[in-house]
């Protein structure tokens, strides 16, 4: 009950009693080496005055042996990020780890340092942030974190460790399949730019593309959203001149092959379409998606193996990119015919 | 004041405009730059006389002289750099005003008369003994204030009274001010900040082009009304121009008019290509240093490119000079206006013909009928002021020189456009202006390179924006509606270090 936990002695009595800090007490709880032997045996007596017994979660919480992995997530609510957090939880799961999961919304007043004080508080053990735009990992770096952190993105980081689907190979299997059929004039349909990974992909699908000597095109910037790609496909007055669009999602992308029916475009005989991220649904698009596939699964995994080895001291595994696979369906084919 | 008027060589300073303030009262004036609050203050003061109109106070008549406004009890507490540091803050209180006994000046009724007048202010903390250069800059202020209470006025005039001052120390002076008005002063209250007039003015007069367009009582007036009528037409103008531009866009089909490929410089820029379509406005984008300055002046001839080959029309172009582009029909203007553009001793007639006479050559000199009505077009199409096409390029504001060196190159009927920070340290209402007129181009058929550092401004404009990064082009976004401001910045942020791509490494 309440108060008798009030009533229970905790460190900082133990503490006050015995004349040193807290953080010699829990150094003593722990069998810290470097304790002088007269420190230790006043710390210890004042403890069986005060009859303390340590709190095991305190307890777990100082030695970091909770086994719990704190999770936040800046937005669940699109595919990518969703499919991560599930991935993380059913890694940690196996691995013996608890996950505990908080999400922040545009529209909460919840801030990226509230959160990971929040989670902190529960007395995790290492840091799992799935944070795909750049402003949050700015925030985060103001945040000062005891515990390993670990950001999936596909960017190298100087502060926290790092896993990720490569969205670079991903980008450049997309363009190599193409190239492959015959396309010299390929547009672009990225995310919002402010999203790391819709970011990666363009940069990826500029530099690819100019590698192959494919013609340059201004890249439309999107929303993520089926919505957007249907509207500008359906927009489009006349056949363009490219032949192939790369969205930068499977939402996008099963809007602009809508809006290109609407428009009397064919595909993809008269235009490829290719997605990105191989949503359970994109095998049954009309036509079905050409796109790639992203391995979340292996990703938690991983995600969970650079951080237990971290927790355990123990070498980070180098490799953290998951590869990403391209899956071909009908939705690619050669260019048609010059007219 | 009742219909003053003022006019400077050139210019309408102020046109009409009524302001009568009450006793007791907090009284904002609002306006942009150059909309004529400091030359109401100033004809106020006497410091101006008026072409025009009249300045009557109650009790007293009327007011055409500095004397006489003093003498009304009209005064003005500038800033801080009126007073002298060295002297102490009850000497700077009653500088001009000090207490003469027998003997001369009799210093301790002089203090006691400075600590009376601060004590009034609520200042009573304040040693008038002490040297004015151990207070703050806001107190400082403060001491002004007094300084200009000395005497007791009836108005006081605050021209940007807290454009130094902290918020707590703003907070100061509005206690100070509000004591003043308790006293029935008539306060005249100038400030940029918003906030600070909404929380210290009962009335607002506003002024836009030296015309009043509106009194209202503060707690009437809802901030964006305020906004909306110092801007006057141009917030709506903007908005236009952006939904104009956005229903014009379509993607280019066929050859470009203008294609350079490999344009580079060692050192300068990385070699990039760039194309432009007719009826297209394509904006250059990025940082100060990115190279985007460099690439249009290539681009235009000012500037070389030591590789690099450059198609207008299909034909194959050599711009080694602004001449030569113009004779390829590429105009371009750059950044600086005044070095490299305008000739301030001659008049906007002058300049706006210079580049067309040049075009045709000395020997073929333009008639005068031809001169008149095309300089009388685009004095209207930009709303050119003072439209008159005798006045000096020097008298003009830099709002009103820009428009100018733009008709300049419109002139030349350019295919290919080159503007370089066309709307930079030029007001509202001219940007406005510039900006119509460069979409109206793009409707023309004109093909449009535009750099500007305002970054809103290049995504309102373009059909295309081309992003530069460290002296090379990162890539090209088309303009849609999911493009905003921070999809560029975004775009510049990337981390470099995903670009390597497996083929070229």
């Amino acid at each position: 009950m309440a108060p008798a936990s009030q009533e229970r002695p905790n460190i900082r009595q133990v503490a006050a009693v015995a004349g040193v800090s807290h953080m010699t007490v829990s150094r003593v709880l722990n069998d810290y080496p470097g304790i002088k032997e007269s420190t230790r045996e006043r710390v210890l007596k004042a403890m069986s005055e005060l009859n303390f017994r340590p709190n095991n979660a305190a307890r777990a919480l100082a030695s970091q042996r909770s086994r719990r992995i704190g999770v936040m997530i800046e937005s669940a609510v699109e595919f990518g990020p969703g499919s991560t957090l599930r991935g993380i939880e059913v890694a940690a799961r196996e691995n013996g780890y608890t996950t505990t999961s908080i999400a922040l919304r545009d529209d909460e007043r919840m801030t990226p340092q509230d959160a990971v004080q929040l989670l902190l508080d529960q007395g995790i053990d290492a840091l799992c942030v799935v944070a795909p735009r750049s402003s949050s990992v700015s925030a985060l770096r103001k945040i000062s974190i005891s515990i390993p952190a670990l950001v999936v993105k596909a960017e190298k980081d100087p502060n926290f460790l790092t896993v990720s689907v490569d969205q670079q190979l991903g980008t450049q299997l997309v363009v190599d399949h193409l190239v492959a059929l015959g396309h010299k004039d390929v547009l672009h349909v990225s995310g919002p730019l402010d999203w790391l990974d819709a970011r990666g992909r363009e940069r990826a699908f500029h530099s690819r593309t100019r590698s192959w000597g494919l013609r340059e095109r201004p890249v439309v910037v999107g929303d993520w959203s089926a919505d957007f790609g249907y509207e500008f496909a359906q927009g489009l007055d006349r056949l363009p001149e490219y032949t192939a669009i790369f969205a930068a999602n499977d939402e996008m992308a099963l809007g602009v092959i809508h809006g290109l029916a609407d428009n009397g475009i064919r595909v993809p005989q008269q235009m490829s379409v290719v997605g990105f991220d191989d949503l359970p649904v994109a095998r049954h698009f009309l036509p079905p998606l050409t796109t790639v596939r992203q391995d979340f699964h292996a990703l938690g995994v991983k995600a969970i193996e650079v951080l237990h080895a971290a927790l355990e001291n123990r070498e980070i595994p180098q490799r953290s990119k998951i590869p990403a696979e391209l899956i071909v369906r009908a939705s690619t084919a050669p260019p048609r015919e010059a007219t | 004041m009742r219909n003053i008027s003022l006019s400077f060589p050139g210019v309408r300073a102020l046109d009409n405009v009524d302001l009568t303030l009450r006793p007791g009262e907090v009284h904002a004036v609002m306006g942009e730059n150059g909309a004529g609050k400091s030359t109401l203050i100033k004809v106020l003061t006497g410091a101006y006389r008026m072409d025009s109109g009249s300045i009557t106070m109650s009790g007293v008549g009327a007011i055409s002289t500095a004397a006489e406004a003093q003498a009304a009890g009209i005064a003005a507490a500038y800033q801080e750099n009126f007073l002298c540091r060295n002297l102490s803050i009850g000497e700077n209180v009653m500088l001009g005003h000090e207490i003469r006994g027998r003997f001369g000046i009799d210093w301790p009724a002089t203090h006691r008369e400075a600590e009376r007048t601060l004590a009034d202010l609520g200042l009573a903390d304040l040693d008038t003994r002490a040297k004015l250069l151990t207070l703050s800059a806001s107190e400082q202020q403060l001491v002004a204030i007094g300084r200009s209470m000395v005497t007791k006025p009836r108005v006081l005039i605050l021209d940007e009274p807290t454009s130094s001052l902290d918020h707590i120390e703003a907070a100061r002076l509005f206690e100070v001010i509000r004591r003043l008005r308790e006293q029935q002063v008539a306060i005249l209250f100038v400030s940029h900040f918003l906030e600070q007039v909404y929380s210290i003015s009962d009335r607002i007069t506003i002024l836009r082009d030296g015309r009043s367009v509106g009194v209202h009582e503060t707690r009437e007036l809802d901030r964006a009304e305020l906004i909306a009528k110092m801007l006057g037409k141009d917030l709506a103008a903007l908005k236009q121009i952006g939904s104009q531009r956005r229903a014009h866009r379509r993607e280019p089909v066929g050859a470009a008019v203008f294609r350079a490929e490999n344009v580079g410089s060692r050192g300068v820029l990385d070699p990039l290509d760039i194309e432009l379509h007719k009826g297209e406005i394509v904006g250059l984008a990025g940082l100060r240093g990115s190279g985007r300055t460099e690439l249009a002046e290539m681009l235009g001839g000012i500037r070389r490119h030591d590789s690099g080959e450059v198609w207008v029309s299909g034909q194959r172009a050599r711009l080694s000079s602004p001449a030569a582009g113009l004779r390829s029909r590429v105009a371009v203007s750059t950044e600086n206006r005044r070095e490299d553009g305008l000739v301030g001793d001659l008049s906007v007639q002058q300049n706006i013909i210079l580049a067309i006479q040049a075009l045709r050559g000395w020997a073929r000199p333009i008639s005068k009928s031809e001169r008149d009505s095309m300089v009388r077009r685009y004095i209207e199409a930009f709303d050119i002021h003072p439209a008159t096409p005798d006045t000096l390029v020097k008298n003009l504001s830099g709002g009103n020189q820009q428009k100018v060196l733009l008709a300049r190159w419109l002139a030349t009927h350019p295919r290919v456009l080159i503007l370089d920070e066309p709307t930079r340290g030029v007001d509202i209402g001219a940007k406005v202006e510039i900006q119509s007129q460069i979409a109206q181009l793009a409707v023309d058929g004109v093909a449009v390179l535009f750099v500007s550092s305002e970054l809103s401004e290049v995504v309102r404009l373009s059909d295309r924006i081309v992003v530069m990064k460290d002296r090379h082009k990162l890539g090209e976004l088309s303009n849609g509606p999911a493009l905003t401001v921070d999809s560029i910045v975004e775009l510049i942020a990337a981390d470099p270090s995903e670009d390597e791509d497996a083929l070229t490494s």
